[in-house]
């Protein structure tokens, strides 16, 4: 899962990507200019946008109305120091989905993040379970056939996408833009490198192979 | 005690006024009326005693005079309404009298009344039980031939009075009556008026009860058929609500710009603090956290200081504490202080001063000074130079803060000095300001009838000059 973090105040932006990353499994792009924000939301399929609405170059609601214009469904999460019940009604009504004030907690503001993320995979339960296997949103803890996984960051980062996808094809593009940021150099064999490795964690003996290899598409976590 | 309501006192005033005025009138009425009553008693009275009088005198012997005033008094006396009586000093016997003898009360002269002297009469009023009479007392020379010398004839003639003193009584009991109904038709009138004229003001109280502090500006006091009296009232009232409207919404604009600008550095603060803490992490990590925290704070804290300075300034209206001082000083004493700071940040600070006597608030000028030294310091380009200078010139004197950024367009120039407002950033980081600074400066600017200008052109650069009255 990808987030974009459009805030002004670099430091706070990178005290919630940090956050983001380390207790979420998130990867997260940052922006601290209003225009330049709009363009990286339109570029790139994030799951998740943090929106603060005073901004340089360009105001957060514009931006929102603009990205909605646009038919992006991107779930918005606004987080700003306008704190009125009419800037929240605004705010929500111009296309938000969730809306903070701040200073606002960091618990907080990751369980929204996640709520609104599995909500837009149309996912409500934090555990997803596919056939033998359960991912908790919460723990970030995997059980296969009834035995506790225990996986990498970014292993787990790539299951959780695959199981929020769960009986769909996912291409290595797909999994390349919703699973780094940009601070990662990419190359696209990461992303075989790691569904090796989720393979040979999640069953050793090769007897289910719950990650299916759809030629010349990409991969599908198989739902039984 | 509660003070009576306007009703009320003017109904009291007018009750008062009311009862002398129809208390004069009634007893001059009632005296008037009961004089005229009493004339025309005393003169059909004096017209008999005149008769009588003519009869004893013409008469040889008394009792052909009787025979006569009996004849003339004959119709009056059987309307049971005249009486009189004749005698002569001295003697205990009346000469001659109305007849029958026992209509004359006997007790007429219970006390006997000082007796007129001769050829006077006297006009006498008496009570005998419920009855009353009027009486003349006429005494009289004997002018009759035979008559011995001194003697002296007394004519006493009487007539009911009742009919006199009921008719003042009825006439006194109306007057009564009619008082009364004037004096409490008016209260009533009066209180009525009263409540008629004073119902667009209980019109405007109503409507003034409705005016809380949320919904000023939607309230124009509009009273239809409201007296003209009232206009300039309603007019004053509707300026009073215009003003405080606008003082609040002043005041509301101003309350959520100073809670978003605090609120920002509080939650990077916290925000910090929370991802350090949220889980075990190197004693260099908790020590950068730290020192951001604490950078922030810095920047908390001068933005809570700005904030005061400029409610202070709001505070304190009255130039009571203003004196005469060299701005010199203190422009001199502000750069130094910066000189310090600006030391080893690749900025220099340079002044060229002048002396100039101001008069003002010593402090505010202070903080005008610094805000713009500090702006240019912080504004201006790294390795670049900032001048402080001072100029009179046709009583008025000058200072510059020149940095050689020159970065503010045009159509922001206006804006700058509002307050909480930012330039769009091109690019680099603002190093924390609180976007108040210049707003406090033109205030103090103001409050000291100076003015602020900024130049700015990218070629040379960006001066801001404060302009101020010399002393």
């Amino acid at each position: 899962m990808r987030v974009l973090i459009v805030e002004d105040e670099a430091r706070l932006a990178g005290n919630i990507a940090q956050v983001l990353k380390e207790s979420a499994s998130l990867a997260a792009d940052i922006s601290t200019d209003g225009v330049d924000g709009l363009h990286m939301a339109k570029t790139n399929p994030y799951d998740l946008i943090i929106l603060d609405l005073t901004l340089p170059g360009m105001d957060g609601l514009d931006i929102l109305s603009e990205l909605r214009a646009m038919d992006i469904a991107v779930p918005v999460l606004i987080l700003t120091a306008r704190n009125t019940r009419s800037d929240i009604i605004t705010g929500l009504n111009r296309g938000g989905d969730d809306y903070l004030t701040k200073p606002f907690d960091m618990g907080e503001l990751v369980a929204r993040c996640k709520a609104l993320i599995r909500r837009s995979y149309g996912q409500p339960h934090p555990v997803l379970e596919v056939g033998k296997l359960k991912v908790d949103t919460v723990a970030r803890g995997v059980i296969f056939d009834n035995k506790d996984v225990r996986l990498t960051a970014m292993e787990y980062r790539t299951l959780e996408y695959l199981a929020m996808r769960a009986g769909q094809i996912v291409s290595k593009e797909e999994l390349l833009d919703h699973l780094y940021d940009f601070n990662w150099e990419r190359f696209s064999n990461v992303t075989e490198v790691y569904i090796s490795t989720l393979r040979r964690k999640l069953d050793p003996d090769r007897s289910f192979d719950p990650i299916e290899t759809v030629r010349g598409q990409g991969y599908r976590l198989k739902d039984s | 005690m509660r003070p009576l309501s306007l009703k009320w006192r003017i109904g009291i005033f007018m009750t008062c006024l009311l009862v002398v005025v129809i208390t004069t009138i009634s007893g001059v009425a009632y005296v008037e009326l009961s004089k005229s009553l009493l004339r025309t008693v005393d003169n059909t009275l004096g017209a008999d005693v005149d008769a009588i009088v003519s009869l004893v005198e013409s008469e040889d012997s008394l009792v052909e005079a009787r025979k006569e005033i009996d004849a003339f008094l004959n119709p009056k006396a059987n309307s049971d309404k005249t009486m009189y009586r004749i005698w002569f000093d001295g003697e205990n016997d009346y000469v001659a009298a109305s007849s029958p003898l026992e209509r004359w009360p006997s007790n007429l002269f219970a006390e006997t009344p000082p007796a007129p002297s001769v050829g006077e009469f006297e006009v006498l009023n008496t009570q005998v039980d419920k009855d009353h009479y009027r009486l003349i007392w006429a005494r009289l020379a004997d002018s009759r031939q035979d008559a011995p010398t001194d003697s002296v004839v007394n004519v006493v003639i009487a007539t009911h009075s009742s009919h006199v003193i009921g008719k003042m009584k009825e006439f006194l009991e109306v007057l009564a009556i009619l008082g009364a109904a004037v004096i409490s038709g008016s209260l009533v009138l009066t209180t009525w008026i009263l409540h008629w004229g004073l119902k667009p003001v209980a019109r405007l109280t109503s409507q003034m009860d409705e005016v809380s502090g949320k919904g000023l500006e939607q309230l124009t006091s509009n009273i239809p058929d409201s007296p003209s009296e009232l206009h300039p009232f309603i007019h004053a009232w509707d300026q009073m609500l215009e003003r405080l409207a606008l003082a609040m919404q002043q005041q509301q604009r101003f309350t959520a710009d100073a809670s978003h600008q605090l609120r920002t550095p509080l939650t990077i603060v916290k925000s910090t603090l929370q991802t350090a803490r949220s889980r075990r992490r190197t004693p260099d990590v908790y020590v950068s956290a730290i020192d951001q925290s604490l950078e922030d704070l810095g920047r908390l804290e001068h933005l809570t200081e700005q904030l005061l300075a400029l409610a202070n300034l709001d505070d304190i209206a009255g130039q009571s504490e203003w004196r005469t001082f060299d701005l010199r000083e203190v422009v001199s004493e502000v750069c130094e202080q910066y000189a310090q700071l600006v030391e080893g940040n690749n900025v220099v600070l340079k002044w060229e001063l002048s002396s100039a006597k101001v008069r003002g608030n010593e402090d505010q000028l202070r903080i005008l000074v610094s805000n713009l030294v500090d702006n240019a310091v912080k504004h201006g380009p790294a390795g670049g130079e900032v001048l402080v200078s001072m100029r009179c010139l046709n009583g008025l004197i000058s200072v510059s803060v020149h940095d050689q950024g020159g970065n503010i367009p045009e159509g922001e120039h206006e804006h700058i000095f509002e307050r909480f407002y930012r330039l769009r950033k091109t690019g680099q980081r603002t190093s924390g300001g609180s976007g108040l600074g210049l707003a406090l400066a033109q205030e103090v600017a103001h409050k000291h009838q100076g003015r602020i200008d900024v130049i700015s052109e990218p070629a040379q650069g960006t001066s801001f000059i404060v302009t101020l009255p010399l002393a």
